[in-house]
């Protein structure tokens, strides 16, 4: 852990003898200013009402300057002269003198939802590995025991546009939420459950025709649940337990093989290029578990969906309107699916302005609306309009009537997901024939670790 | 902008009621300025002893090498001196090193040449390359040694050591000849127009000719220090534009003196006794920022700089000297391209991390369409990436990211740097552009007009506001000044309309003379203006001697007020000082 107090000593003392060095002294003997012969300048008024305020700005002023800014500058100053960055990376490439420059990078990372926890951490990537062709990613997040996130993942290229991967994740959190299953679940009923999600699997990636790729992996998961919740909001279990709300599944986690498969079919070329085309996406998972429960079947399930979308650049630059249509089913092929793993809405991708998890059933349809265009070299803004939401059993109960509303504006970086930044805000409704009011706002500032 | 001003006609009673507003500033003591020469050297060229701590021997005694971090000056200027200067509510005045004739006298950081004097294109083709040897090209094999790597920089390269001096040797790494070109050419622009700037000169060799000195090892701010051998040295020159078997490089000649790292775009050096005013207050250095739009010297920061000391007697007892400030390594000049595209396009538009362009770009959904948006190689000057004239707009011009002289520039200032960059004709452009040494004659003529052509827009910004007239003289009963606007073409002819007024002290306002204006070839402009005879009794700066000449020309909406003692018919009047007001 470090001292701050020693940290400070430590950083006044080095702005202390970087001004004690040389060989001259300093500040004696400065010659009087010249008299260049222009006139003396009038004081402003601006100079004289600027005064009250500078005094009242001043502990303001003194804190950024003493406290932020020359502190800080001290330490970058002393990392780069003392080559910190260069030390860490011949740590991490083990000393490998011939490196490539950037072999090794890291970023810290932090992502604050409102409404779940908050998490601080880094991501971190090693390129050429024991091979050219091979990397490793780690994400690595926390906010206390409660919450753990670590993501790794190591590529391998067999050519420019195919590679194998082996990739693992644990996340430990007490924050998951629940709200009940269908599409009038209400805002109100937000339960919280303790949960552990790890996973190990192994895919193939190949990227062919413009920015359409297709992507195989099989692996084993594993889900536990754990007593408790947080942030003083009722425990699942508590509400299970009073039968104020069902969610299936709950209490029995799973050990479980697992296949996927995400083809990506689309149109549009890598930026610069603009950005108009067409965009089809299928996908579908096949879960199989191995624990079977006394009295029951042992549990399986398929999830599979897709999406259709166009996108018009609309001057070329970047500045794109897209359409697109998303569905995705969850049916079991034994007993019953734990509703972790239901067809969800909410979080990154569809309807972001709820949080991930709010609204969960058999089925999801969603069509949005969405304006992307660039604000600066690697962030855009993003504006968007959804309507959708969760239905039954192969969408037995959908009506467009029963759709929510989701819409928001803010940042995403547009270049590697893995260390992606977001800034968003947006707000939800409840379904257009039940009041549509707007009952959910999200924000979200932070990075994401996407990989 | 600029360049699509229009003028109309403007009345002559308009004239002066802009000339009797501006005269309402004139205290009740007329006597602005003192009755003496304008200062035309600064003191810091003087030679100044320095105080050595005990033990130190006088040759060894310097001002301390400043060491410029690359991350913190561009952290500190792009997040925490910004928001640090404002909640200071820091204003800054008129620049502080301008003297009685609105000119910043020679010194250790400039020195008025082009305008100044008589300058030859083949003065502004040479630069700084007449102060000592050039690199022989035609050196025998293993002639140049090299006896140390380019730690950092743009481009790659090395220094030679031919005969006891130093040349780094930089090599274009893409973008053809334009990096080596570049650095040549804008170092011959910084030094005509009296900035320090060094010898950089295009030069062609034959790899037998470089000699490797054992056990070299290139050491720069990042990444791992690396061994230079014959393999590195051969990747790099691999890089190198090509004429036959030669190689192509930049010569860029060592420095005189020794070498004291950057200088700061802001504050003091606290050991260069000289050093008393703080640099952000500097016109030399916040005029720069005009210098650096014509050129797109986005790359514009501390260390593109260099301090350099000056013992009076290097080898000597005597700890005495002084510090000359340099510009250096100017190879970003002229559409210098990134591996980030869209760094590349917003170069000279927008900083690297610019939080307006950020805010505005979000708010306004991207409708409105930028520069960067707009722009596209040219087919002819595609080595000059997207350095161009179309959506340059010199009050919009950035760097890399922002520099605190540059964002003190006042009016003033802007227009002091136009009015030198006014001196250069077509034919100084095409000199300096020679220096270049364009193996495809294409690139020089796209370079020139593209240069001219910027200069056309940038001299139409600063002489909209204050007044283009200078070199003044009084002779024969006239007052003469030149119209640099016209002079240069910058406005159409139909946009001058001339005026004056002569105040003498003691006389009511509405008894100021209004003589008539004349004006002749290359912007000359007179005004009749005779000396009176006073009281011979009278002290040579009495109060009553002074006599305040406003000229408006019709298109800046400011006169040049030019400030006189009238000494009587046989001494004549005395020029004692010049002032601009923008209105």
């Amino acid at each position: 852990m470090v001292n701050p107090k020693k940290l400070l000593v430590f950083v006044f003392t080095l702005a202390l003898s970087a001004s004690a060095a040389g060989n001259v002294r300093a500040e004696d003997d400065k010659r009087p200013p010249q008299d260049y012969g222009a006139p003396p300048e009038d004081t402003t008024a601006g100079d004289v009402v600027a005064w009250p305020f500078r005094i009242v700005l001043f502990p303001v002023w003194l804190v950024m300057e003493y406290v932020l800014r020359q502190p800080i500058g001290a330490l970058v100053r002393a990392a780069e002269s003392g080559r910190w960055i260069q030390t860490a990376e011949d740590i991490f490439t083990f000393g490998h003198k011939g490196a490539p420059l950037g072999q090794f990078s890291i970023f810290p990372s932090a992502l604050f939802d409102f409404g779940l926890k908050p998490s601080v951490g880094f991501n971190a990537r090693w390129n050429y590995i024991g091979a050219d062709e091979n990397s490793i990613r780690l994400h690595a997040g926390t906010w206390g025991p409660d919450w753990v996130s670590v993501r790794g993942s190591d590529t391998y290229e067999l050519s420019k546009d195919e590679n194998v991967f082996l990739e693992g994740s644990v996340v430990r959190r007490r924050d998951n939420v629940f709200f009940g299953i269908g599409p009038f679940s209400r805002q109100d009923d937000r339960a919280r459950y303790a949960s552990t999600v790890g996973a190990v699997a192994i895919g193939h990636s190949r990227s062919f025709w413009h920015s359409s790729a297709v992507q195989t992996r099989a692996g084993l998961r594993t889900l536990l649940f754990s007593e408790g919740g947080c942030c003083d909001d009722p425990t699942l279990g508590d509400e299970v337990e009073a039968g104020r709300i069902v969610a299936p599944g709950y209490g029995r986690g799973y050990r479980a093989v697992f296949q996927r498969v995400d083809l990506e079919l689309d149109s549009r070329l890598p930026r610069p290029a603009p950005g108009s085309g067409v965009r089809a996406e299928a996908h579908e998972e096949s879960v199989f578990t191995t624990d079977p429960i006394p009295g029951e079947e042992r549990r399986s399930w398929v999830k599979y969906g897709g999406s259709l979308g166009a996108a018009v650049d609309v001057t070329g630059e970047q500045r794109v309107l897209s359409v697109a249509v998303a569905a995705e089913l969850a049916d079991p092929l034994s007993g019953s699916i734990p509703f972790p793993d239901l067809a969800s809405l909410g979080g990154d991708s569809l309807m972001p302005a709820f949080l991930r998890g709010r609204l969960v059933d058999r089925s999801s349809a969603v069509a949005s609306l969405q304006y992307r265009w660039p604000v600066w070299v690697y962030l855009d803004g993003v504006a968007h309009a959804a309507v959708g939401n969760v239905f039954g059993e192969h969408f037995s109960n959908f009506d467009v009537k029963s759709t929510r509303l989701s819409t928001g504006v803010g940042f995403r970086s547009n270049g590697d997901r893995a260390s992606g930044f977001e800034l968003l805000f947006a707000v939800g409704s409840e379904p257009f024939d039940d009041r549509f009011q707007i009952d959910s706002f999200r924000l979200v500032i932070g990075t994401h670790h996407g990989f | 902008m600029g360049s699509e001003r229009t003028f109309g006609l403007a009345p002559a009673a308009l004239l002066f009621a802009v000339l009797g507003a501006s005269s309402a500033c004139v205290h009740d003591d007329p006597r602005r300025f003192a009755l003496r020469a304008p200062v035309l050297r600064d003191q810091d060229l003087d030679y100044v002893a320095l105080h050595c701590k005990q033990g130190t021997k006088p040759k060894d005694c310097a001002p301390e090498e400043y060491e410029s971090s690359f991350a913190w000056d561009a952290a500190d200027n792009s997040l925490f001196r910004p928001p640090s200067y404002a909640l200071r509510l820091k204003t800054s005045g008129e620049a502080l090193n301008v003297n009685a004739f609105d000119e910043v006298p020679d010194s250790s950081w400039f020195v008025n040449r082009i305008g100044a004097k008589p300058t030859t294109p083949e003065e502004v083709f040479d630069g700084y390359c007449t102060e000592g040897p050039m690199l022989d090209q035609n050196a025998p094999d293993g002639g140049w040694l090299i006896d140390h790597g380019k730690d950092n920089g743009a481009n790659p390269g090395f220094r030679v050591n031919v005969k006891g001096t130093k040349y780094m040797l930089k090599i274009d790494e893409a973008q053809g000849e334009r990096a080596t070109a570049a650095t040549s050419i804008a170092s011959r622009f910084y030094y005509a127009a009296g900035w320090w700037a060094p010898c950089d000169a295009i030069v062609y060799f034959k790899r037998s000719q470089l000699k490797l000195k054992p056990g070299l090892t290139i050491k720069a701010n990042t990444g791992p220090p690396k061994k230079f051998d014959e393999k590195l040295l051969d990747s790099i020159l691999e890089k190198a534009a090509r004429r036959g078997e030669l190689y192509r490089a930049a010569a860029s000649r060592w420095l005189p003196g020794k070498p004291l790292g950057p200088f700061r775009y802001e504050s003091t050096r606290s050991d260069d006794p000289s050093d008393v005013i703080d640099h952000e207050h500097r016109r030399d250095l916040r005029g720069a920022r005009v210098m650096a739009a014509w050129l797109n010297h986005f790359d514009s920061r501390e260390q593109n700089s260099m301090d350099t000391w000056h013992a009076e007697e290097p080898e000597g007892t005597k700890a005495r000297g002084y510090v000359r400030h340099w510009y250096i390594d100017l190879g970003d000049c002229f559409g210098s391209e990134w591996s980030v595209d869209g760094f590349s396009r917003r170069h000279g538009h927008s900083y690297i991390l610019d939080f307006r362009w950020i805010l505005e770009g979000f708010v306004t959904l991207g409708i409105p369409r930028r520069p960067w948006d707009r722009a596209t190689h040219d087919e002819v000057g595609d080595i000059f990436g997207y350095f161009t004239a179309r959506d340059f707009d010199p009050d919009e011009w950035k760097g890399e990211y922002p520099n605190p002289a540059f964002q003190n520039l006042k009016e003033r200032d802007g227009a002091w740097a136009a009015r030198i960059i006014a001196r250069f004709t077509p034919a100084h452009v095409d000199a300096a552009v020679k220096a270049g040494n364009f193996t495809n004659p294409a690139h020089h003529k796209f370079l020139v007009d593209v240069l001219l052509a910027r200069q056309k827009i940038l001299l139409a910004r600063y002489f909209s506001k204050v007044s283009p007239l200078t070199d003044l003289t009084v002779r024969d009963d006239e007052l003469c000044a030149v119209d640099l606007a016209r002079a240069t073409g910058t406005y159409p002819e139909g946009s001058f309309h001339y005026a004056a007024s002569v105040t003498r002290a003691g006389r009511p306002r509405n008894e100021d003379e209004r003589p008539t204006v004349t004006t002749g070839p290359q912007g000359r402009t007179c005004v009749a203006l005779a000396s009176r005879t006073l009281d011979s009794g009278l002290a040579d700066d009495d109060r009553s001697r002074y006599v305040v000449v406003r000229i408006a020309n019709g298109s800046a909406p400011g006169p040049l007020v030019v400030h006189l003692y009238d000494l009587g018919p046989t001494r004549g009047l005395r020029l004692v000082g010049i002032e601009r007001p923008d209105h």
